[in-house]
């Protein structure tokens, strides 16, 4: 709270509300107890941590841009068309031009002409969904099963950790492999499946760590507190544990976020996930690329490539920078 | 067993007739599992509160003293039930309220309060006051949100804050300030009986004698039963009507507070009293000192569980366990073989 200027009027006096004659140094206030300043609100708290940290900014900033461009995607490129009859180019693919901008910026993919700037914006938005709610799915599984777990404790916590032990001996992505190797017959995978999955086998990390949270929580004397209030389990959960222990929930989600975005970019690698045509994202515009490397078209494989890596690395920032924000404990200065 | 299980009667630390007690604990026990070996099995118990007895006057501060780890904080959670006793009987308001369901034990919960050690981790960083102290409120059931502001404001007001502080979070307050939010939550559910887990040990001197007067004032106002736990003598002679000394889980010695600290009867108590700081530079004394550490509560010793430290024991002590009993007939109990020599241990203490 260094940072506040103290105002005098930030210093409530008690001579003003009590008359003196009442005055008793029993019930009334000390110094120590003067001290207390205006207060912020938890967010504007939030905010000022989260400024703090340079790279989470930057990192936030990135994230923005890429939503946005994902969002955008129709308004900044014709769509995935085969255009190349618009330029009167050479068969085979061609390098980053400003000609018909922005479309071409990146290049073109050979043969069909598909723009990369194209593929790039139209598979933000399939790569970042895949992710983002995979990530999503598997925290609130994970966060429900560690809370239960930590919580209560006994045989309810050794059964739930049993079966999350099972889970986590599961080597998850050679089973991902075969799975929609499997299940796809050889024409790749929807969306949605590959969430499925991600979420069956990805919860199983973040309630451990939830279930240790929760185990040193549950020991605090404001649970005590509440439990001796009379608050109900559910609710000291909800209103007590939770809130306390959304920083590990902020960075298993977003460590979550950009692991499943690369998961699902290598699954797509392999021609195993989400394929192209119809459907564009980053793994499968870098799969389609792989051929041409030797050719010397770097753009095609550069581009999808630097969105995809800046994209893991802007979340990972973004988790630092939310976990020391969260932590209520954590000073401003 | 030191004191008979058919407990009802002087067989236990009382004061005046059972008319007047408003919770009586008998024969309770709290042990934790050790868990060990490759299937986490038990393979012994904690015994941090090992058959102890007594009862609580309406109206009355019954302090309860003894150095870290022997007890006193557990036993103070198994009378509220926030940790299930292991066994034993505890009777509010002639009820045994061990036998009560979970859902009759949380009506129950308004009349057992508890004010905790750490004004820090007591109160939850992440709500704000009127959450806090409001909390209990909903849970007892006063739904409308304007009643439970007023009452907080109350209480607020009483603890010696300003009702419009219930607006911000704990972590805008001092220790002091933060103790004062965790009174007026204890006091918002008008509770009969409060146990004040050392309230005051974390906080400055100064701010000390301020919440202590604090509570003695609140007593008074509501009527309050307290029980009041600390290691700070000074502190528990100042508040308490009676007093009881615990040991490694065991009741040592139970009295009136002037009593107990004119003339102590156990030597483990005379042992604490004089190494209880005397606010008078000029007076030298001898501390009656104790060897080695307190043994281990998995593991004590036979018979007396201070023959180990004690500077007066004999044989005897090694073999027998000594009963809590009143030897004066003056409501004065105490469990030792050879409490009669405990003047002279003392004496030879004060010159």
């Amino acid at each position: 709270m260094a940072t506040q200027n103290p105002s005098s009027a930030q210093f409530e006096d008690f001579g003003q509300t009590n008359s003196p004659g009442t005055y008793t140094p029993v019930t009334l206030l000390g110094n120590e107890d003067r001290l207390a300043l205006k207060p912020l609100t938890q967010l504007e708290l939030y905010w000022r941590r989260f400024r703090k940290h340079r790279f989470a900014q930057i990192g936030t900033g990135f994230m923005v841009f890429v939503i946005l461009m994902a969002i955008a995607a129709p308004l900044i490129t014709p769509g995935i068309t085969a255009s190349s009859m618009n330029l009167t180019l050479s068969f085979g693919s061609h390098g980053p031009t400003l000609k018909n901008f922005p479309d071409y910026i990146f290049g073109t993919t050979d043969e069909l002409h598909y723009s990369v700037l194209a593929l790039i914006t139209y598979g933000a938005r399939t790569s970042l969904m895949i992710g983002f709610l995979s990530a999503l799915f598997s925290v609130i599984v994970g966060t429900m099963v560690g809370a239960i777990s930590g919580y209560f404790g006994g045989i309810v916590d050794n059964i739930m950790m049993r079966i999350t032990d099972i889970f986590l001996t599961i080597p998850f992505f050679p089973l991902l492999v075969s799975l929609s190797s499997i299940l796809g017959h050889g024409s790749g995978v929807g969306p949605a499946f590959i969430i499925t999955v991600f979420t069956i086998f990805g919860w199983a990390g973040t309630s451990r760590v939830i279930r240790g949270v929760f185990l040193s929580l549950r020991e605090l004397e404001y649970t005590e507190a509440a439990k001796s209030v009379g608050v109900n389990p559910f609710r000291i959960i909800i209103r007590h544990l939770l809130p306390n222990s959304i920083s590990p929930i902020v960075v298993s989600f977003t460590l979550a976020f950009a692991s499943f975005i690369t998961f699902e970019a290598a699954l797509d690698f392999l021609g195993l996930g989400v394929m192209f045509p119809p459907t564009a994202t980053w793994g499968n515009t870098l799969a389609s690329a792989q051929g041409d490397i030797a050719n010397g078209d770097w753009w095609w494989t550069f581009f999808p490539g630097l969105f995809l890596t800046l994209t893991v690395l802007a979340i990972s920032f973004i988790g630092d920078g939310l976990r020391d924000a969260l932590d209520v404990r954590s000073k401003i200065d | 067993m030191s004191v008979t299980e058919n407990t009802i009667g002087a067989a236990y630390p009382q004061a005046g007739n059972d008319v007047n007690t408003l919770i009586s604990v008998q024969n309770l026990k709290k042990y934790y599992p050790v868990l060990g070996g490759v299937f986490r099995s038990k393979v012994a118990d904690v015994k941090a509160v090992d058959d102890i007895s007594f009862s609580i006057n309406k109206g009355e501060t019954f302090g309860l003293v003894g150095e870290s780890g022997c007890g006193k904080s557990t036993a103070g959670r198994a009378i509220l039930r926030l940790h299930e006793p292991t066994a034993g009987k505890i009777i509010f308001n002639g009820a045994d309220i061990t036998k009560y369901s979970p859902s009759q034990m949380k009506s129950m919960r308004s009349k057992l309060q508890i004010i905790f050690q750490d004004p820090y981790s007591s109160l939850n960083p992440s709500m704000p006051i009127s959450d806090i102290i409001g909390e209990g409120l909903i849970a007892q059931g006063v739904r409308s949100r304007k009643e439970r502001e007023s009452i907080i404001a109350f209480y607020l007001k009483r603890v010696g804050l300003q009702p419009e502080y219930m607006r911000r979070f704990p972590h805008e307050f001092s220790g002091g300030q933060r103790q004062r939010i965790g009174i007026a939550r204890a006091l918002a559910l008008k509770p009969a009986f409060v146990v004040a887990d050392e309230p005051v040990s974390a906080l400055d001197v100064s701010i000390q004698s301020q919440v202590l007067n604090l509570l003695k004032e609140l007593q008074q106002e509501f009527n309050l039963t307290y029980l009041f736990i600390a290691h700070n003598l000074p502190v528990v002679e100042y508040i308490s009507d009676r007093v009881g000394v615990m040991y490694l889980g065991k009741l040592a010695e139970v009295g009136e507070s002037k009593t107990l600290y004119n003339m102590p009867l156990h030597p483990y108590t005379a042992a604490l009293l004089s190494a209880a700081p005397i606010p008078d530079p000029t007076v030298r004394r001898k501390r009656i000192l104790l060897t080695g550490d307190v043994p281990s509560p998995i593991n004590p010793p036979s018979g007396c569980r201070f023959h180990t430290r004690c500077p007066i024991a004999q044989p005897i002590c090694k073999e027998q366990e000594p009963a809590l009993v009143d030897k004066t007939g003056t409501g004065h109990y105490v469990a030792c073989h050879f409490s009669d020599r405990v003047g002279e241990l003392v004496a030879s203490s004060q010159n």
